[in-house]
Parts: C-alpha cells; sequence; structure tokens
C-alpha cells in the first residue's frame, strides 16, 4: 500500500516538474524581473516552495482534471449504447448459437442429398449391368471377362460405400433430433411438402405424393426444410356441354 | 390491453411485420430470415394457409391459391379464392388486411 502510494507521488512528482519546465514565462514582464523571479522562485534551502511555484502547480493541476473530466464524459458516451445492450445480450447470444447450427445443419443435409443421389445412379448403374450381362448368350460370354467383373464388383463397393456413409449420416443427423419427412405415397401436406409438379393420373387418389425429388427435414419436431414433390391430380373430365360450348 | 404498433412492409413476392415489443422494435417472422411469402389460400378442406404453406400448394391447387396480390392492389379487379369472389374494400383499398377481410363481391 504504502509502495503504491509512493509510486503515484513519484508520478505526480515527474508530470508537475515537466508542466513546469515546459510552462511559458509570463507575459508583459521585463527580463530583469523575470531573472531576478528566477533566481528566488523554486525550492528554498529549507525545502519550502514560494507562492508562485505553487501557484503554477494548481493551475496546472486544475487543467489536467478539467481535460481528465472531459475525457471521461466522452468514454462514458461512448460506452454508453453497449450498456444498453447488456440486456439483450443473452437472446443476441442464442440467436448466433441457433444461425450456427443451422449452418451446419443446412451442409450436413446438402451432404446427405449428394450422398443419396450417388447411391441412387450407383444402384441403378448396377442394375443396368446386371440386366445386360443375364440379356443374352454373348453377354453371358462376356462377362466371364475379368475387366467387366471387375467393373460389377467395382460398382457394388461404390454402392456399400454409399450406402455405409448415409448410414452414419443419418446417426449424425438423429443425434441433433432430425428426420427425415415420409412422403412417398402419403397425401400431400402444404406444411411440410412443397408441389413442384403434377401428374395427371387416375393410378393414385388425387393429392398423393407419387415421386419425391428432394427430401424434406423435420428438426426438433418442425419443419426444418419442406420437402419438393410430384402431386397425383385427377386429369380434367370434358363433358358434353364443354363440347356444345366450343 | 396494450396497443401494438406494427409495421408491414408489403412486397410483391415476401413481406415483413415490425412490432415494437420488449422495448425494441422487432422483426416478426416464422422463420430465422423473418420473411413472410406474399401468398395466401385455403386447402382443399378449407383450412386458411398463409405464408410459404400457401405458396406449396400454388401449382397443385391454382384455384386455391392467390400470389403477388400487391400488383392488384389498388384496382376493383376480382379475385376468385375456391368457391369465393373478393374485391377490396372502396374505403381501403390500400390496406393488405383490409383486402383480405373484405366481403364477397357476389
Amino acid at each position: 500500500m504504502n509502495l503504491e502510494r509512493e509510486e503515484i507521488l513519484r508520478r505526480f512528482e515527474v508530470w508537475l516538474d515537466g508542466v513546469l519546465a515546459a510552462e511559458e514565462a509570463p507575459q508583459g514582464i521585463t527580463a530583469e524581473l523575470l531573472s531576478s523571479l528566477a533566481t528566488e522562485t523554486g525550492v528554498s534551502a529549507n525545502g519550502r516552495c514560494d507562492l508562485y511555484s505553487i501557484w503554477a502547480a494548481i493551475t496546472a493541476l486544475t487543467q489536467e482534471i478539467k481535460l481528465q473530466g472531459r475525457s471521461f464524459k466522452q468514454l462514458s458516451e461512448t460506452l454508453a449504447p453497449l450498456a444498453d445492450l447488456a440486456p439483450q445480450l443473452p437472446e443476441m447470444q442464442r440467436e448466433a448459437q441457433e444461425r450456427a447450427r443451422r449452418e451446419m445443419l443446412d451442409v450436413l443435409l446438402e451432404l446427405r442429398d449428394r450422398l443419396g443421389r450417388g447411391l441412387e445412379a450407383a444402384r441403378v448403374s448396377q442394375a443396368k449391368m446386371r440386366e445386360s450381362l443375364e440379356s443374352g448368350w454373348a453377354a453371358r460370354l462376356l462377362a466371364r471377362h475379368k475387366a467387366l467383373r471387375q467393373a460389377f464388383e467395382a460398382v457394388a463397393a461404390l454402392r456399400e460405400g454409399y450406402t455405409l456413409s448415409l448410414d452414419r449420416l443419418d446417426e449424425v443427423l438423429a443425434q441433433f433430433d432430425v428426420r427425415e419427412i415420409v412422403c412417398q405415397g402419403e397425401p400431400f401436406d402444404a406444411g411440410s411438402m412443397h408441389a413442384v409438379d403434377v401428374e395427371e393420373t387416375e393410378q393414385a387418389a388425387e393429392g398423393t405424393v407419387v415421386e419425391v425429388y428432394r427430401a424434406g427435414y423435420e428438426w426438433r419436431g418442425e419443419v426444418y426444410r419442406p420437402a419438393q414433390v410430384k402431386v397425383a391430380r385427377k386429369p380434367p373430365t370434358t363433358s358434353a356441354g364443354d363440347h356444345k360450348n366450343e | 390491453m396494450n396497443d401494438l404498433v406494427a409495421g408491414i412492409d408489403l412486397g410483391t413476392t415476401y413481406s415483413e411485420i415490425a412490432a415494437f415489443v420488449k422495448d425494441r422494435v422487432q422483426v416478426l417472422g416464422p422463420e430465422t430470415n423473418k420473411m413472410l411469402a406474399s401468398c395466401v389460400g385455403f386447402s382443399p378442406t378449407g383450412e386458411l394457409l398463409v405464408g410459404d404453406t400457401a405458396r406449396h400448394q400454388q401449382l397443385l391447387y391454382p384455384e386455391l391459391t392467390v400470389r403477388s396480390i400487391k400488383r392488384k392492389m389498388g384496382s376493383a379487379e376480382v379475385v376468385k379464392l375456391g368457391t369465393r369472389r373478393l374485391r377490396p374494400r372502396k374505403s381501403q383499398r390500400s390496406s393488405f388486411a383490409s383486402w383480405w377481410n373484405g366481403r364477397d363481391a357476389t
């Protein structure tokens, strides 16, 4: 504690010496008088200051306090908006976390879509290869060829790889409470599905989803991304009255 | 009962609404982007649909969905919505709310 006090006094003394040394000579006083004052001013032998030195020090101190007060006021005005934000900080933090989660979820779902498309392409390729290899005697003969067998096995391995990756990704999504919206064969629901295509058919009931173009997902029990689907609709019926009008 | 003052930005494609809530202006909306599709409609079962939900069914049920109504604001054009025919009130043609609270034209 004493050390701090001594340090404060020392710094104050250094500052005061600097201020007094840089002070300009009073205006309107002759050089002779100034030189006589200079010999008389300052600390005397008994350690006391003269009146002029005390007055100069007090003036400098007053000016410094004024400057410090102005700086403090400016600082308070600058920080005021930040103080107003304080009550909103928890809400802003929650919103930032939510936004970060959504961005991560978008990436995961995009990844899942792409893996799904890759799996479907591998499945179709495998089916076509199998079909062509089993279609005739020449093809069966070719099937014995080593290169063809290897290609078939490569597609099968690719398909298995996609399946494993998708399974793992689905586990991660389940941990985040994300699940795919089941659409195929279900009645159209505008809340969770987006009708991007319509098929006029008698094969399915009106308003039934006949194809899913892009999977939809629920997060925490609410629709996060609606599915893009094709929906069945009854073909328009032409009545006798319509022909009459034509 | 407190009066709630709200401001509506009615766009042709999307709209936004903001209100003074909890000592600050907040944009209200269903999603994080706070935008509501400027679209309304009825489901085949008669349920009122607003925003994206209505937009999702537009291709399937165009006769039950109305979109981009802003372009018709101020006009006397009658819009069909299922069995209803709606037109803006003469006194408040520029009000979105009054448009949809308007009486049947027939």
